[in-house]
């Protein structure tokens, strides 16, 4: 239950001369979820890209499962990758696939199961995620909580060991938020995946959160369980985090 | 110094645009043996790209013939040469204008939804979801857009040929008093007067079309691809794409027909 799965060590990133990440470091343990919290464009979306591989860090070392993220090659990356699933900030559904098709993708063209054996499988996420009127329907025609659930789902489809959230309650309703925040617990306590999950919303930091940390000028400033942050004492942490706390 | 500047950023994005474009073909030529997985999008892109636009390829094909027709035909005439517009015109739709015309229409209507589809797919954070589920978006995206053009466009320029010389035919009888039978003859004489197989005006106009599917699509994929920065990075690539199309098919044409008509020998 304590092996670190995903470990930041010293991350720099810089786009041109705007300074982004300036030494990162973190640990994720196995089955553990670590939240990020931090203004608008501290480099919260650029970290988890780095995690996955999307984006090359100028310096230090991303470990994942104890492979050296940027070190991988296409074929290290597609392996690594069909341990881990992504909510982009916006969802990032396929546009003209239905709602079914788009869970259903990662399947069709990574696994060898019969049309019959990913329609359950789709379902089954499909249920979890509570869109089962909306499988037929494409993106576009869909609200944004659903496009939130739906992209969730897709990335649950192949039974992740990790997930990374990049903002998944944001832009949506208390309730759908609240939705939200419960399924995310639910997938972590039911199927024990490790997670990063990104948020502005502190609910959100607290149902799901076993570590907090805020991202400060490309620095990480305050990390910690929940009830330890709740109480911190500087000012940028008491503002994310504190006052009333529902 | 701005102008030097502009001129000098402008020949070295041409490059990287140019170098990318390159790789990606590559890539897509790397990536047909998954192309057996790839059939149903293939065919939807056969669909999109060839049969929704025949309507307009007839059109402006019929008219070009048309056009043809009676420009030379009246110059012609002046000289009591006119029986000759059937060779004519079949010799200039199949080599030249058939291929060229089709290439123009594919490149502003397909090449450019290309862009627009790739584009927005692009700055929406789609092709990054798709690498994250290890999806490769060439294998996924461009290859079957790609092999839809590159069969679509050499069966649309025969579709132009035909039509278009028929679309001759019409002007030849109406304006120019020619039989309608006769012109026919001397325009399938004119293509298979070498007794070749396959005439040569017919295949090399095949192979251009041929060449500028590829390109058309290619291009198309790689301005695509390359968008960033919302709905005006979109707008760009499009237009970007529908340009360097309109270029390469142009020169590209030139070149082919230097090569077939020139170094190969008439
Ligand atoms: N591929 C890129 N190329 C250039 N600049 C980038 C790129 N990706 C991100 N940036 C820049 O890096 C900065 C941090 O971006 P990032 O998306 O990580 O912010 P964020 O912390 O997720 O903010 P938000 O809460 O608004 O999502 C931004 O200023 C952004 O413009
Ligand atoms: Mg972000």
């Amino acid at each position: 239950m304590s092996k670190p799965f995903i470990v930041l060590e010293n991350v720099y990133k810089a786009f041109g001369a705007k300074k982004i990440l300036q030494g990162i470091s973190f640990q994720v343990q196995e089955g553990q979820s670590y939240v990020i919290m931090g203004g608008s464009g501290t480099g919260k979306s650029v970290t988890l890209k780095t995690i996955i591989g999307m984006l090359k860090p100028d310096s230090g070392s991303v470990r994942v499962e104890g492979q050296e993220v940027p070190a991988l090659d296409r074929q290290g990356l597609m392996r690594l990758r069909r341990d881990m699933g992504y909510l982009f900030q916006d969802g990032a559904l396929i546009n003209w696939m239905t709602v079914f098709d788009n869970i259903a993708l990662p399947l069709r063209e990574n696994s060898k199961l019969t049309e019959a054996e990913i329609r359950d499988k789709v379902m089954d996420v499909i249920r979890l995620v509570e869109l089962e009127h909306a499988v037929d329907l494409l993106p576009d025609s869909i609200s944004g909580g659903m496009i939130k659930r739906a992209s969730l789902a897709r990335a649950l489809i192949n039974d992740p060991k990790i997930i990374l959230y990049d903002e998944p309650n944001a832009g949506l309703d208390p309730i759908m938020s609240e939705t939200i925040n419960r399924l995310i617990k639910d997938v972590q306590d039911r199927f024990g995946v490790t997670s990063v999950v990104v948020t502005h919303k502190r609910a959100c930091a607290f149902t799901v959160g076993d570590i907090i940390a805020i991202f400060d000028q490309g620095k990480i400033l305050a990390e910690g369980p929940p009830g330890e942050m709740r109480n911190s004492e500087l000012p940028l942490v008491r503002r994310f985090l504190g006052g009333v706390v529902d | 110094m701005g102008v030097i500047n502009d001129a000098g950023k402008l020949v070295l994005d041409s490059c990287q645009g140019a170098g990318y474009s390159l790789t990606l073909l590559f890539r897509t030529i790397a990536a047909l043996p998954h192309l057996p997985f790839k059939v149903r999008f293939t065919l939807d892109q056969m669909f999109a790209a060839g049969i929704k636009t025949i309507p307009v390829t007839l059109v402006v094909a019929v008219f070009a013939g048309m056009i043809l027709s009676l420009q030379t035909g009246l110059e012609l005439q002046k000289y009591g040469q006119h029986t000759l517009i059937g060779n004519i015109v079949a010799i200039s739709m199949c080599r030249e204008m058939g291929p060229f015309i089709t290439a123009l229409i594919l490149a502003a209507t397909v090449g450019s939804a290309m862009a627009a589809e790739l584009g927005t797919m692009n700055v929406s954070e789609e092709i990054m979801a798709l690498e994250v589920m290890s999806i490769d978006p060439i294998r996924f995206l461009v290859l079957p857009r790609v092999v839809a053009l590159t069969l679509m466009c050499p069966i649309l320029t025969i579709l132009t040929d035909l039509v278009g010389i028929a679309g001759g035919g019409i002007v030849a009888t109406t304006q120019l008093g020619i039989s309608f039978p006769y012109y026919l003859n001397s325009a399938r004489e004119s293509l298979t007067s070498l007794g070749q197989g396959l005439p040569k005006d017919v295949y090399v106009g095949i192979f251009k079309a041929w060449i500028f599917g590829i390109t058309i699509s290619v291009i198309g994929c790689s301005c695509g691809l390359r968008a960033r920065g919302g709905a005006i990075g979109v707008g760009n690539a499009v237009r970007q794409a529908v340009k360097t199309a309109f270029l390469l098919i142009i020169i590209l044409g030139y070149i082919v027909t230097w090569i077939f008509y020139r170094l190969l020998g008439s």
